[in-house]
């Protein structure tokens, strides 16, 4: 178990009467690959920044290698960031920009050329080094950024939706590039993001933020399969979302009435019978299928509308309440002309694949 | 913090000392009395008294004021077509050129420029030669409030042309192809659309304008004659001739409140209708 | 002349006699310091170099000379200097009367050149530093600072807002990153400010009027001259002056339109 290297602990931050960032704890160990998640105006930036310094916790502490870190100013961490606009300095060639954080250790000029050769080679833009930034592609910039970071060989680099302005086939190449950067660096990466499949792709734990909070931490599939509230349940997508009461408890399940009709889920020991509480059903987890069976739940529904995304199809269905469901299936599976607007199916899975959260 | 003092203070420091201490040094100066030939520090009214009470300076106050009143007024009319033309009515490249022209001689010496025109207009200069051939003249152009008001344009319109120019570049051109669209002729676009929208523009031009005419030592000077003298040339010659500071210091200071008040009901008069047009 | 076509072609005569009367006495002036003719005027008696000869020879005009250009360096140096200060801390910080510190820096240019000069005197008069060269580019760094502030703040609004903490985030101090970030970053405004800066000063006649004393500026002189006879030499000192502006002028806006013409075309492709 690798050990802790960065710890947030109760940090909050507060501009005027506004609250940024309440309560936020959570430890990061080193080597990890942690992507820290949630809308805009959710908190994720403003907890990195104080991480690199540049924001002052109102209360709380960050502690590195069990030092508290809050008084240290920014030029004294050693918490390297990779910005969102790349910010590189435009009166510096690229070879100029990398050298930069290694001028300011006191490096002198013939190392510190070498080794920002060296990374340059190392990210693939050796041949722009003596380039003016302005006339460089944006995935070109997104790697000067890189190498001007990750030059001065720091133990941590922090990441501010360094992807977000890229076109999306730069970015899925460019999220592999970085995955393999840090395994062979093995450094900690903290990571920011609001786009979930980047965050889900790259990271080794993801940290969920809304409205300045956690609201889950955990491995990327855990928070996909078992979100634990809500507002996770809803941001990562993928899944539906059920109000209902609990009317039946029989053994392990219960019975929900939702506006699907009755459901049956898995309990949970937390929402008693009578309560009100959500099913959480994975899309994908519903088959479709033109007979009921007589197993599991099975909901007639009718198609609305369908959405093909790559090897993925979603199919939206009404059911003749009004009630919505949404279902994910794999392409091969949907062909041969059978999914048709208005056409009804019987939806279907089993208990054990629907489960409950507060409502 | 230390770091923003160390570089927001020398800035203030050095105007504090060489400007503010100045002035207000200045005003104090208007109570203090010439002894001996010595400045000397006192406190008597007798300066205010003599200056504002003199015939010859409430002549010079009125005649710089009309005189930077008009020059404001004619150099907008003048400069307004030359600032429509290059706003609106030639390429983008010669309006780029025409503005680095125009800012050269902005920056270079007034007081040879104005020499030009005096040369020029001078009996022996070009305009009387060419008089001369048509048996006319010599007239003496020279020492007239006219002459003077073309040193104070000399000074002026390049100024007054590029913050035209800006100011009308700055409109809305939708709101022009809409009055176009709705069957408005260009002159009539001209007077009732594009004017005033740009009327920040024109109205702080011409302030600048008035402000830079009624402060003009050079032209009254070289061109008038000092005949009649404006408020400047009475200044410089209190200082000049009679070495009295303190009068000199009160016609300054007249100045100086005559031109905050003018540029107050300027500012009032570009900004003030904004509120009073939406009702 | 009622067609769009004869409009805009009248327009264009007319700014360009415009432009011809804002040029008229710069041309005058140059044309007429080449003419063999003690009186600058019609006829034109023949290209001739006299009275540039005679202006060199000229020791006032000499020691004019130089002492413009001693002030109007160690204007152009401080008042740029100045302005780099202001122009930073009002890019940089918010703070309760930033807009007075802001008016008091660039209120001077609108005052009448004639009432900075008389405050210069009576003042510098108490503290010494009247008939000194050191009083004279006091007077004008007032004057010139806020040009180089608008120079600079100008460049500064191009200023990425993430700069300085990038730099700050890859080790250097607030010090360090105004050394290596922010004046490489102005050094285009901070050069045409020094020029600009140094033209106004060169130019400047009334402060030094008031001020110079004994120790003369080139201005100075040339009003002097102004009052006192026609003569031809005028004409060649004032070639040579509006030569020293009108070069120093023209770099300055050529530094500062580079930049200008660069940031539309070279960003995000």
């Amino acid at each position: 178990m690798a050990p802790t290297m960065l710890e947030l602990d109760r940090l909050e931050k507060r501009f005027g009467n506004a609250i940024a960032v309440a309560d936020v704890s959570f430890s990061i160990l080193k080597g990890e690959f942690v992507a820290v998640m949630g809308p805009s105006g959710c908190g994720k930036t403003t907890t990195l920044r104080m991480i690199a310094g540049l924001d002052k916790p109102t209360s709380g502490e960050i502690r590195l290698w069990g030092r508290r870190l809050n008084e240290d100013e920014p030029w004294e961490r050693d918490t390297p960031l990779v910005w969102q606009s790349y910010a590189l300095f435009p009166f510096l060639s690229v070879r100029k920009n990398v050298e930069f954080g290694l001028k300011q250790r006191g490096l002198p000029a013939g190392p510190r050329r070498a080794k920002a050769d060296e990374w340059l080679a190392r990210l693939g833009i050796a041949d722009l080094a003596d380039r003016a930034v302005d006339r460089l592609s944006g995935g070109q910039r997104q790697r000067v950024a890189l190498a001007r970071a990750l030059a001065i060989e720091p133990e941590m680099l922090l990441l501010d939706e360094p992807l977000s302005s890229l076109d999306p086939h730069l970015r899925v190449r460019m999220q592999a590039e970085l995955v393999r950067l840090h395994r062979e660096l093995k450094i900690t990466f903290v990571y920011i993001t609001h786009h979930q499949s980047e965050a889900f792709a790259m990271a080794d734990r993801v940290v969920i933020m809304n409205e300045g909070r956690v609201q889950q931490i955990g491995a990327p599939q855990e928070i996909f399969r078992r979100p634990l509230n809500r507002l996770v349940a809803e941001f990562i997508g993928g899944n539906n979302i059920l109000p209902g009461k609990i009317v039946e408890t029989k053994a392990a399940t219960v019975r929900v009435s939702t506006a699907l009709g009755d459901v049956w889920a898995t309990a949970s020991p937390e929402i008693d019978s009578g309560e009100a509480a959500l099913v959480i059903v994975a899309a994908d987890r519903i088959e479709l299928d033109s007979a009921a069976r007589g197993e599991g739940n099975e909901i007639p529904a009718r198609v609305i509308t369908v959405e093909f995304v790559g090897a993925t199809v979603t199919v939206f269905l009404e059911t003749n309440d009004g009630g919505e469901l949404r279902v994910q299936r794999p392409l091969h599976e949907m062909e041969g002309g059978k999914l048709q607007v208005g056409r009804s199916f019987i939806a279907r899975w089993p208990a054990e694949h629907g489960f409950l959260l507060a409502a | 913090m230390l770091f923003y003092l160390a570089w927001g203070a020398p800035p203030l420091l050095w105007q504090l000392l060489f400007f503010v201490v100045p002035f207000g040094f200045l005003v104090a100066v208007t109570f203090w009395s010439v002894r001996n030939f010595r400045l000397t520090p006192d406190f008597i009214v007798a300066n205010w008294q003599h200056i504002l009470g003199a015939g010859f300076f409430r002549s010079a106050y009125a005649y710089t004021f009309a005189l930077a009143a008009l020059t404001a007024l004619l150099a907008s009319l003048i400069a307004f077509p030359a600032a429509y033309t290059l706003a609106f009515k030639v390429s983008p490249s010669v309006r780029r050129i025409s503005i680095f022209l125009l800012v050269v001689p902005f920056f270079t010496s007034y007081p040879v420029r104005i020499y030009s025109w005096q040369i020029i207009f001078s009996p022996f200069g070009v305009i009387n030669k060419l008089l001369g051939q048509i048996s006319v003249g010599p007239i003496n152009l020279l020492n007239t409030p006219w002459i003077t008001i073309l040193g104070y344009l000399t000074l002026t319109l390049p100024l007054v042309i590029l913050l035209q120019t800006f100011a009308l570049g700055n409109v809305d051109r939708t709101l022009i192809e809409a009055a176009k669209n709705l069957g408005c002729g260009p002159a009539r676009a001209v007077i009732t659309i594009l004017i005033p929208a740009a009327r920040v523009g024109l109205i702080l031009a011409a302030a600048f304008t008035f402000v830079l005419a009624f402060g003009d030592y050079i032209s009254p000077l070289l061109l008038g004659g000092s005949k009649p003298p404006t408020l400047s040339v009475l200044l410089a010659d209190q200082v000049k001739s009679g070495n009295h500071w303190p009068r000199a210091a009160v016609i300054a200071v007249v100045m100086v409140v005559t031109l905050m008040a003018a540029l107050v009901v300027m500012l009032g008069l570009a900004y003030g209708q904004l509120g009073r047009r939406r009702a | 002349m009622k067609t769009a076509a004869g409009r805009r072609l009248l327009l264009q005569v007319y700014t360009a006699a415009v432009f011809a009367f804002v040029f008229a006495p710069i041309v005058t002036i140059a044309v007429f310091s080449f003419n063999a003719d003690r009186f600058p005027s019609l006829p034109w008696a023949g290209f001739s170099l006299i009275w540039y000869e005679a202006v060199f020879a000229d020791a006032t005009i000499a020691r004019g000379l130089v002492n413009s250009l001693i002030v109007a360096a160690a204007t152009a140096v401080i008042s740029t200097f100045l302005g780099l200060c202001a122009a930073y801390v009002d890019y940089r910080y918010r703070f309760v009367g930033k807009t007075i510190y802001t008016a008091l820096i660039t209120l001077p240019p609108t005052i009448p050149v004639v009432i900075l000069g008389l405050a210069m005197l009576t003042f510098e008069g108490r503290i010494g530093l009247t008939g000194t060269l050191s009083g004279v580019a006091a007077g004008h760094v007032v004057l010139c600072t806020p040009f180089a502030l608008a120079l600079v703040r100008l460049r500064l609004a191009d200023l990425d807002p993430n700069l300085e903490a990038a730099s700050w985030n890859l080790g250097a101090s607030r010090w360090t990153t105004m050394r290596d970030v922010i004046v490489p970053f102005c050094f285009p405004a901070i050069t045409a400010a020094l020029f600009l800066t140094a033209a106004i000063s060169f130019d400047e006649y009334m402060i030094a009027w008031f001020v110079s004393g004994l120790n003369e500026t080139l201005p100075v002189r040339l009003l002097a001259m102004l009052q006192g006879q026609v003569s031809p030499r005028i004409n060649a000192v004032g070639t040579m002056v509006f030569s020293v502006s009108i070069v120093l002028v023209v770099l300055a806006q050529l530094i500062i339109g580079r930049r200008l013409r660069v940031r539309a075309s070279g960003t995000e492709r």
